[in-house]
């Protein structure tokens, strides 16, 4: 898609780790928990294999930000902040969302790191995520000794955080594909051209760090 | 439909040797720490005038059973004489029919769930389960509801003579219980729920959430899956106008 470009990092080693350990546990979660939901799927749960494996990579999901933590303090806070934070620009680009959800990027207002959608995406993410492990911990240590309203409400809670972390994800895939995004994730690093079309306020930012001393400290070549 | 069948306990009978109890465990090759029938014991008044209560705790067989409307594997289910049947092998053990029970019967033990099976195979053969052919103090009948019930209301009638407060219990609650017990008390000194129910939020849970959610999910699949062609054309378009 973009060619001979220059390469900014936009997502460092520790964040690109919590992303891939949060996606992979959050998959693995989703499907050993559907086999309480789906009555197809109701044979795989025998026996309980599928709820040891489900507190299993719970105990990895719940580590995530543990270890975002620890291997990069700045940047679990500054996507802390920057999530609940929306400037004119940001309030502009939501307005404009269909367009961007259309695959068309020109003529939407310019973007720091993170666009409104992403913005909106893990905020969303951090209050599920809250509400879907404590519901979670709730219904694993107090198995056998909850109310019938108190079990109730933590299974409704853990379901509804569950549909809106799906629905988040099928989001969150479709604009990646959309977008070629994908690579970023992986390699860490994204072509200029696509931060200077996407995240314009982000890479002004960076290209300011350099004049002050000199280089790009964040960019190789392609 | 068939007939309702259920059992009938007569809580004035039982001697307490919980015969039962060991029959059920043979009978569903249960080791000796697990069993399907526990008991409760109550002593009421001072002496030398003590009474002792005495009830099982043991699957009451709802008409309208939480446990089979919340089971998510299919596990429990209703048999066509409204007994309610648990199969073990199809149970994960989650442990949802332990919660939702208004009674706290099943147990959710050994990744999977312990409560009365009713035994299937026999009641399918015209026999009777083994606690109620196994009773010595004829304190258990298993049979048609209906029968059961008058037999019940005789014999309440003769227990009130000494005991006023003598009653049956189960004939409404819970849509009605495949397991009559008459009680020579209120239900309440026997440590029964005088009004058991299921949550209202389990059918909304069941019946309005869940779909709900499938269906949100499904919209977005549909909605991202639609547009994903036209998406990435324009995306690209704008990429070889530069």
């Amino acid at each position: 898609m973009y060619k001979g470009e220059r390469m900014v990092l936009r997502f460092s080693r520790g964040q690109r780790v919590a992303h891939w350990a949060l996606a992979v546990s959050f998959f693995v979660l989703l499907f050993s928990g559907l086999t309480l939901m789906i009555p197809s799927l109701a044979p795989l749960a025998k026996g309980g294999v599928a709820r040891m494996i489900h507190r299993v990579f719970a105990v990895v999901f719940m580590l995530v930000p543990v270890y975002y933590a620890l291997a990069d303090r700045k940047g679990l806070q500054a996507l802390i902040t920057e999530s609940f934070r929306y400037d004119r620009d940001d309030l502009l680009w939501l307005l404009r969302m269909p367009r961007y959800f259309f695959g068309r990027v020109k003529g939407m207002p310019p973007q720091g790191r993170l666009n409104a959608g992403e913005k909106i995406h893990h905020a969303l993410i951090i209050l599920t995520f809250i509400t879907i492990s404590l519901t979670g911990l709730v219904l694993w240590f107090g198995k056998g000794n909850l109310s019938q309203n108190e079990f109730l409400g933590m299974v409704m809670l853990h379901d509804i955080a569950m549909y809106i972390m799906v629905i988040l994800t099928i989001g969150h895939l479709y604009f990646t594909f959309v977008y070629g995004a994908l690579q970023g994730m992986v390699t860490g690093y994204v072509n200029e051209k696509y931060a200077a079309l996407e995240h314009a306020k982000w890479l002004a930012s960076i290209k300011a760090e350099k004049t002050a001393d000199g280089k790009l400290p964040q960019s190789k070549s392609a | 439909m068939t007939k309702q069948f259920g059992f009938l306990m007569d809580t004035s009978l039982c001697v307490e040797c919980q015969a039962c109890r060991v029959a059920c465990q043979m009978q569903n090759q249960l080791p000796h720490n697990r069993t399907l029938i526990r008991f409760r014991f109550q002593e009421t008044g001072s002496y030398p005038a003590v009474t002792n209560h005495i009830t099982r705790i043991t699957c009451m067989h709802c008409q309208l059973a939480p446990c089979v409307k919340i089971c998510p594997t299919g596990a429990l289910v209703k048999g066509e004489n409204t007994l309610t049947y648990l199969a073990p092998e199809r149970c994960s053990g989650c442990g949802y029919c332990a919660q939702i029970c208004p009674f706290k019967v099943p147990q959710a033990l050994d990744n999977r769930s312990y409560k009365c099976m009713a035994c299937r195979e026999l009641v399918e053969e015209g026999k009777e389960p083994v606690c109620v052919s196994t009773c010595i103090a004829n304190a258990l009948k298993f049979g048609e509801r209906a029968e059961l019930l008058k037999s019940a209301e005789k014999r309440v009638a003769a227990l009130q003579k000494t005991f006023p407060n003598a009653q049956i219990y189960g004939r409404e609650q819970m849509g009605g219980l495949g397991m009559l017990l008459i009680l020579r008390d209120d239900p309440a000194v026997y440590g029964l729920p005088v009004a058991p129910r299921a949550a209202g939020e389990l059918a909304f849970w069941k019946d309005s959430l869940q779909p709900t959610g499938f269906k949100l999910v499904g919209a977005a699949l549909l909605a991202t899956g639609a547009s994903y062609a036209i998406a990435s054309r324009n995306h690209r378009r704008e990429l070889s106008e530069e």
